[in-house]
Parts: structure tokens; C-alpha cells; sequence
């Protein structure tokens, strides 16, 4: 299947912070997520993605096409729920909502409608006097609104609270079920988002260090816990993010198939325990390196 | 474009009123063409006030996430920018035309007279010296009526004598003309211009 998105060595600097060599393809039916810490560059990859900013040397295709050749029709297609949302605050919910129907060919009035009354957004209320989470949720009814075949959301999760958390999570999985539209959301908090991405991209300084299916990385990336004396010290050594607890140890392991051997002793003894690692957990290795 | 266009155009003509509100009451309800000068000297003032506060308002990272293209709103401003000019060269070009008395004759029921506007423009009706009054029809300010009133208001002007004479309500216009056949015809192509038509009631 064709892919919805393609970028091959995407470059963008600017006077302190450069994001360079970004190659990625996104297909339909996936959930990407893109996560790293503060200043990573995620929100200047989402911008280049949504073609909000111009890329300085590199290839982007969206839906097979470059912006410069097909800019109105790509963005009709194309959700983009930016971090800080930049409509006008001094008008209401609906005419925003009104404003951006002009534009859109596919736009649903209906489910615009829908989406604020459930996320208790009145229409008749100004933008700035919406909080921070219902910013945040009306630009995901605004994206949401005109049926897009690409979702690309900044910081969905920020300020939602644990119901509009899962609507998110539910409204990212309706949305890809059928298998021909995808979506990428990217955050600097994995906690939540991980659940759904089906491939992870870590960012950090500007560069991608990681670009791998979840299973994959799942498969590698293993929290070991054991008991002190268990493991050999040389593989102790091994392990990343060591803490030591008053029940044990225990350390993240990078690459889970090489070391299964060496610690199947303890494992069938009971001294050492095995887990799947959070992603939290591999983004601070990866990019804090404990 | 168009959702663009309205909500910056809304700018222009809002500070068009405000620029030009106390200018208009110089020139229009005093008569003082004059000052026609300073709402000239306005127009800088009122474009750059227009264009600042629109662009002040508008929100470029929200239009760039809509399905247009960047050069398309950047016509659509200088379109609105350009038309908004034009249209205030319009209404000073129309404004100082008349005031040197020399406004088509397309142009002169569109604009305000020195004084009192259509009253004024009536009083130079070529038909007014063969008449001696003028009576309207019902009870309402309909075009016809205030149009009686304007061309008697002119003859009272050029007559002195005919300060007594009143518009009398009736179900027609009707012009009281002078004596003799070319002053009947003359008031019968008065009142058919009055009401936009060509009957009429003459009184000899």
C-alpha cells in the first residue's frame, strides 16, 4: 500500500536548533507516534509535516505530492491539531468552526457540532476564555471536523483530563480502524500515547534515534529485576538505568533475545523477573542515558 | 477567500466611518466642502490604521493550517487593500466633482447636496420657474412626497413670494402651474418625474 506520508532527509535549522536528516514514511492504518524531550524538535517535525513551515533542504510527500505542487489539496485532507492553538481568541467556538468550513470540501458541521457538546465546549463562548484542555480538545474537533485522512496532533494529551485522555485514545483507534487513514501524534509524555502508536520515532537534538515498530521494541527493551547476586556482575554492567531497591535491583535491558540465555538460570530460579519495559523508560535511556 | 476578505474588510469599513464620521458632518450636514481636504488627508491615516488593526486581528498560523494557499491570501489582502482605495478615491473624485458643480448627470441623485442634499439638487430642477406649487400624495414619507417637498422648498427659495405655499396631502401628485398650454405641459413632465411616471393631476 501506498504511503500517506514520505519525507527522505528532511532538514530545517534555525539560528539555535537545527532538525536534520528526518526520513520516515507513515502508512494508512498506523498510529506513529513521535516522542523526546523538551526541545527536541517534535513540534518543528509536526509543523514541516502539516506544512505550516517550509522544509530547508530534504523531500516531503504527502499523499504523493510535494506542498509546493498541491498545497490546498493536501491540507484538505490533512487534520493538524497544533500545540498551541492559534485561532482568534476573541471569537467564538462556532465561528471559528463556521470561519473554517468555508475551506474545507469535506468539512461536517454535524460532527463539529457533536464533538463540542461533548467535550462541554458552549459555541457561543470565546476562544481565550476556553481552558487549556478544551483548547486543546477543540482544536482535535476543528481537525476531526472535515473527515481528514492524515491526523497529525501536537501534544493531544496536554491538559486533558483521564475521560477526554481515553476519548483521545478511542477517537485515535476509531480513526485508523478502517485502514485506510493514519495519524500522528507526538508528545514529550509517552504515558498514554504508547498504548496506541504502533510505531514509535524517538527524537532528540534535532535528530531521530530511534524509528521502530512497538512489538519490535517491546521484544528488546526488557526491565529486568533481580535479586542482588543473580547476575553475573558483567552482565549487571550491561543493563541501563540501574536502581537498586529494598526488595533488589533493577535495570533495562537493550537487547532482551541476547541476553535471555545468560539469565535463564535465574529466571528458573525465581531470583531474576522479567517485564516488558515502559517507554518511558527507553525514551529516558535513550536521551538522558541512565 | 472570501471568509478572509469579509473579516478584514470589516476593519476597513469600520475605520472608514470612524476616520471620515466628523468630516461628514462637515461636509455633508454643513455644507463645507472644504473640508473634503482633510478626508483626503485622511486616507493615508485610515489605510495604514485599517491595514495595521486587520492584521493586527488576523491569526497567520491559523490561516496557514486551512486548505489555501499562502499566495492566495496574500492577493486577497491586496485586492481588499487596493479596492478600499479605490473606493475612497471614488468618493472624494465624486465628492469634489460635485462640489465644483460639474457631477454627471448619472452621478446626481446618488449624492448629497451642499445643504440638504436632494432639496438642493431639486431647487436647479429646469421645470421650477413655471411652478407655482406643488402638492404630494398621502400621508407617508415615500420618495415622491420628500421629493415635493425638496422642489417646493427650492421654489420657495427662488420665490420669495411663495414662502405660504404648503404640500397638501391628496391621493396624487399635482403641481399648481402657471398659466398658459407650454406651462401645463411642463408641469405634467414635473409631476411624471416627481412619481416616476407619467400621469399627473395639473391645476391651472
Amino acid at each position: 500500500m501506498e504511503p500517506l506520508l514520505v519525507t527522505n532527509d528532511l532538514n530545517k535549522s534555525y539560528s539555535d536548533f537545527r532538525l536534520s536528516g528526518i526520513s520516515m514514511e507513515i502508512h494508512p492504518g498506523s498510529i506513529v507516534g513521535i516522542f523526546g524531550p523538551n526541545g527536541a524538535g517534535k513540534t518543528t517535525l509536526v509543523k514541516l509535516l502539516a506544512g505550516q513551515i517550509s522544509a530547508d533542504s530534504g523531500a516531503l510527500l504527502v499523499f504523493g505530492s510535494a506542498y509546493a505542487e498541491r498545497e490546498k489539496e493536501i491540507k484538505d485532507r490533512i487534520g493538524y491539531a497544533p500545540q498551541e492553538p492559534p485561532y482568534f481568541p476573541d471569537r467564538t467556538a462556532e465561528y471559528l468552526g463556521r470561519f473554517a468550513s468555508r475551506f474545507y470540501s469535506r468539512w461536517d458541521g454535524g460532527r463539529f457540532s457533536r464533538l463540542l457538546n461533548r467535550f462541554h465546549i458552549s459555541p457561543q463562548k470565546k476562544f481565550r476564555h476556553l481552558s487549556g484542555g478544551q483548547k486543546t480538545l477543540f482544536s482535535l474537533a476543528l481537525a476531526l471536523s472535515h473527515q481528514p485522512d492524515l491526523l497529525l496532533l501536537d501534544e493531544p494529551a496536554a491538559g486533558l483530563d483521564d475521560a477526554h485522555r481515553r476519548f483521545l485514545l478511542d477517537t485515535l483507534r476509531d480513526f485508523v480502524s478502517g485502514g485506510d487513514r493514519a495519524a500522528v501524534v507526538c508528545s514529550h509524555v509517552s504515558e498514554g500515547l504508547d498504548e496506541v502508536s504502533e510505531r514509535v520515532l524517538i527524537l532528540h537534538h534535532g535528530r531521530m534515534i530511534l524509528d521502530s515498530d512497538k512489538e519490535e521494541l517491546l521484544e528488546r527493551w526488557k526491565r529486568v529485576d533481580f535479586r542482588d547476586n543473580a547476575l553475573d556482575p558483567a552482565l549487571v554492567a550491561s543493563l541501563a538505568g540501574l536502581r537498586r531497591h529494598p526488595f533488589g535491583n533493577s535495570g533495562l535491558c537493550s537487547d532482551f533475545p541476547a541476553l535471555h540465555e545468560k539469565i535463564a538460570c535465574g529466571l528458573a530460579a525465581g531470583d531474576v523477573k522479567v517485564e516488558n519495559a515502559r517507554l518511558s523508560d527507553v525514551l529516558i535511556h535513550l536521551t538522558q542515558g541512565e | 477567500m472570501w471568509p478572509i476578505i469579509r473579516r478584514n474588510a470589516f476593519w476597513y469599513f469600520t475605520h472608514l466611518m470612524t476616520f471620515g464620521f466628523p468630516l461628514y458632518n462637515f461636509v455633508f450636514n454643513e455644507g463645507r466642502r472644504g473640508y473634503i481636504v482633510f478626508l483626503t488627508l485622511m486616507a493615508p491615516v485610515w489605510l495604514c490604521s485599517s491595514v495595521l488593526w486587520s492584521e493586527r486581528q488576523e491569526s497567520y498560523a491559523f490561516l496557514r493550517m486551512l486548505p489555501v494557499r499562502d499566495g492566495a491570501i496574500a492577493q486577497a489582502k491586496l485586492r481588499l487593500g487596493l479596492a478600499g482605495v479605490f473606493v475612497y478615491w471614488l468618493l472624494l473624485t465624486l465628492y469634489t466633482l460635485l462640489g465644483l458643480g460639474d457631477v454627471p448627470r448619472l452621478f446626481r441623485p446618488l449624492l448629497p447636496d451642499q445643504h440638504h442634499g436632494r432639496r438642493h439638487a431639486a431647487a436647479r430642477h429646469p421645470l421650477l420657474p413655471q411652478c407655482l406649487a406643488l402638492r404630494s400624495p398621502g400621508h407617508d414619507r415615500t420618495h415622491p412626497r420628500l421629493y415635493g417637498h425638496h422642489i417646493l422648498y427650492g421654489l420657495r427659495r427662488r420665490h420669495p413670494s411663495m414662502a405660504g405655499f404648503r404640500l397638501r396631502p391628496g391621493p396624487e401628485v399635482s403641481v399648481l402651474a402657471g398659466p398658459g398650454p407650454a406651462a401645463a405641459r411642463r408641469a405634467h413632465r414635473l409631476v411624471a418625474h416627481v412619481q416616476g411616471r407619467s400621469a399627473g393631476q395639473v391645476d391651472q
